[in-house]
């Protein structure tokens, strides 16, 4: 095959392609990176890397917090698993992180959030003594939570077994409201329930009762067994027990809760996945949710406001206990590079004016004492929760947390696998138990021999 | 003697129909095929039509039971909505110049090895393009994180470096395609131009290059689809700011706590899709073209 020969002449072609490539690069390259954040801006400012959902921390609230603090630019990262995950692998962590406190043993454990007693400590505006104790659950001293330092603060929280139902959908089906002071049991829940429940032609025109099946089984089921007396983990975390006579009833209420068709499950799901939208349709009577849940009804109709009402959380047995399934609020990386502008952001964010506004707001119980006072209590619905929830305060409890095992993360795909087997009569409501037993006890060990 | 001429014998049996006629055949034939292909279309646009149904709807009627399939009072407003709650115009070029770039130095890269590997004679040039190949078999979701430590550590996160450097490495897919139709393309026309004193470069910037217009679009659609669809890498790399309409549509359609505006989202859905849509439709034929001639079919 013949050689090319070197070609060294310049053609006008060639020269304008060049030229247009060379003033094309020279326009992008600007546009390619313009955007990178290092950790300090050009005007000499602290770049302070937060990463949260853009829902929960408004562009209003950063543009004021950097007017209060002139000296710090936010550089804000929509909250994201993966991401955070990358970050941390790459050493590069954000300086504050969007994280719930059930469920925090496990970052705890591994050292990756820094110590807030010293901020706590110094601290005129945001002190361990104006904490609620819901707050115990971003605590770890080495071997449980509730005790030892504080890692994070809650920003918000609610006790999500507390129940909101529509009046109306009772008054239609001729049934009697439930109690907004005394908690009803899981097994009368289920059973007013299944009469609220309305089917035609083998279609679920309005459920009975929603339990967010979607969102969260671990803690709910927690709860029902330490209502019962029982507990979900062993003394040192690294094991549990489904097949518990508590544990089994627990998990046989959702089974009958999912057979009797009285709400979306993972085998008939919500539309949009949450129960929110069948409940404001009035196609659901009861769904479980928090206090936050109140915040969704201030714009809605008359017709909405004037028929809903919250309930206590139901018991399984002789203790009352109403604790948060999450508790979200942040905390610092310890590898975060800029810890003590993090804490001016957390005092801003957590005790300051987005905390109030926050806490008027209906969105959440505020996670500090001062600020319970500030909960909406004008329109007639939300003095009916306020008083609920002011007696429900007194219940609140605590979730179980090891740090060898995700929290709801890794106990739920396990949990809706086995309750599925059951529901589809494929095994015994004993044999899930099991199953779940020997599944989870796998990845407490693996988690074991990963912290150690 | 007499002869008795007897009438041709008529068979038993009735005269069969008149066979049907060639035109006649092609046109039932033709007319089952539209059949098929009118069923495949409304399977496939569907759910599209779904999609903007939805967004026509309250949240009502998104969740009522029966099913309604109309909504009752169409609501452009969710629209109007998905385009002010967010600053669309603004995903909207982010995804656009992102997708763009993306697909522009992506084909050009894999062009330049498909011509390498099909033209070029080279030791392990064969082994090296089955590595090309395998790489295929890897998830991209797999290099994710340890790309984003390595980008990390370069300073390359949130801004769009990433996307050009993924570009000039080129898609191994893409390698395929043009390696496979520039080894259709006959020697003569290499040596003619070689003899005419063309050095490799021009040979495949002014000879290889245009013959391959269907596949440098079939390429340019293919990759500037995944990049526009593509939600795990911009939200990964890019800030809220910086990042896509995917990623956008996806996260910021919330009340303050968090619960997804559906039919607002379906609007913003629906309206992402617009742009894909109007690119396939244009350069549709080439698509086809650009597939086939390159030995690769479905």
């Amino acid at each position: 095959m013949p050689q090319p020969p070197h070609h060294t002449q310049l053609s006008r072609r060639r020269f304008l392609t060049s030229s247009a490539l060379v003033a094309g690069s020279a326009l992008t390259a600007p546009l390619l990176g313009a955007c990178n954040a290092g950790t300090e801006s050009g005007d000499g400012k602290t770049v302070l890397t937060i990463m949260y959902k853009n829902n929960e921390l408004t562009k209003e609230q950063i543009a004021d917090f950097e007017a209060k603090n002139p000296d710090i630019r936010i550089s804000f990262i929509e909250h994201d698993g993966t991401r955070l995950n990358a970050m941390l692998a790459s050493n590069e962590p954000p300086d504050l992180v969007r994280a719930p406190a059930v469920g925090s043993a496990r970052t705890n454990a591994q050292g990756l959030a820094t110590d807030l007693d010293p901020y706590l400590a110094k601290s005129s505006v945001l002190k361990k003594e104006h904490l609620l104790p819901v707050n115990d659950s971003f605590r770890w001293d080495g071997k449980r939570i509730g005790h030892g330092p504080y890692y994070g603060i809650i920003k918000d929280w609610s006790q999500d077994a507390t129940l909101w139902y529509n009046r109306a959908l009772f008054e239609q089906a001729g049934i009697q409201p439930l109690s907004t002071a005394e908690p009803i049991s899981y097994d009368e829940l289920l059973e007013i329930a299944t009469k609220l429940t309305k089917k035609s032609g083998g279609k679920t025109e309005a459920y009975g009762l929603g339990v967010e099946w979607a969102w969260n089984l671990f803690a709910p089921i927690s709860t029902m067994i330490l209502q019962q007396g029982g507990e979900v983990y062993n003394t040192d975390l690294t094991k549990t027990d489904m097949t518990t006579p508590q544990a089994l009833r627990a998990l046989k209420w959702y089974v009958d809760f999912a057979k009797a068709g009285v709400g979306p499950t993972s085998l008939d799901p919500a539309p949009d996945g949450a129960d929110l939208s069948l409940f404001l349709a009035k196609r659901m009577a009861i769904t479980q949710d928090g206090y936050w849940y109140g915040g969704n009804f201030v714009k809605e109709s008359d017709e909405i406001k004037n028929n809903i009402a919250m309930a206590p959380a139901p018991v399984m047995g002789d203790k009352r206990i109403s604790p948060t399934y999450a508790g979200w609020g942040a905390y610092i990386p310890a590898k975060a590079k800029h810890k003590d502008e993090a804490w001016r952001f957390m005092e801003y964010y957590m005790a300051g004016p987005p905390s109030e506004d926050r806490a008027k707001g209906g969105w959440g119980i505020p996670a500090l004492k001062s600020q319970l006072s500030l909960m909406p209590q004008e329109l007639p619905y939300q003095k009916q929760v306020f008083e609920t929830q002011q007696a429900e305060l007194q219940h609140a409890g605590q979730l179980p947390d090891s740090p060898y095992i995700g929290g709801a993360t890794a106990w739920d795909p396990v949990l809706d696998k086995h309750l599925q087997r059951a529901i589809k009569n494929e095994v015994t409501v004993e044999a899930a138990g099991k199953a779940i037993t020997d599944e989870i006890n796998e990845l407490l060990r693996q988690g074991k021999d990963q912290i150690g | 003697m007499t002869v008795t001429r007897t009438p041709a014998t008529t068979p038993a049996t009735s005269t069969p129909p008149a066979a049907p006629s060639r035109s006649s055949r092609r046109r039932r034939n033709a007319a089952g095929t539209y059949l098929l292909l009118m069923t495949l279309a409304v399977l496939f646009a569907g759910p599209f039509a779904w999609l903007v149904l939805a967004a026509l709807k309250t949240k009502a009627e998104w969740v009522s039971i029966p099913t309604k399939i109309l909504p009752e009072t169409p609501q452009w407003g969710n629209f109007v909505q998905a385009f002010t709650e967010i600053n669309f115009p603004a995903y909207l070029g982010n995804s656009l110049f992102l997708s763009f770039m993306f697909a522009t130095i992506v084909t050009f890269s894999s062009a330049a090895v498909g011509f390498g590997f099909a033209r070029l004679r080279g030791r392990g040039k064969r082994p090296l393009f089955v590595l090309v190949l395998a790489t295929m078999m890897l998830p991209q979701i797999l290099t994710l994180i340890p790309t984003y430590v390595l980008f990390a550590r370069m300073g390359l996160v949130n801004t769009y470096w990433p996307w050009v450097m993924w570009a000039l490495g080129a898609s191994p897919f893409f390698v395929f395609l043009f390696r496979q139709f520039f080894a259709a393309i006959p020697a003569e026309l290499e040596e003619a131009a070689i003899i005419d004193g063309c050095g490799y470069g021009r040979i495949f910037l002014q000879i290889f290059l245009p013959l391959s217009r269907p596949v440098l679009l079939t390429s340019f659609l293919l990759s500037f689809t995944w990049t526009w669809g593509d939600y795990i890498a911009p939200a990964l790399f890019l800030d809220p700011d910086q990042t896509t309409l995917s990623v956008a549509i996806a996260a910021f359609y919330l009340d303050p706590h968090g619960n997804p505006d559906a039919t607002v989202q379906a609007a913003a859905a629906a309206m992402y899709v617009v742009p894909v849509l109007v690119i396939f439709l244009f350069g549709q034929r080439y698509f086809i073209r650009g597939v086939v001639s390159s030995g690769v079919k479905g």
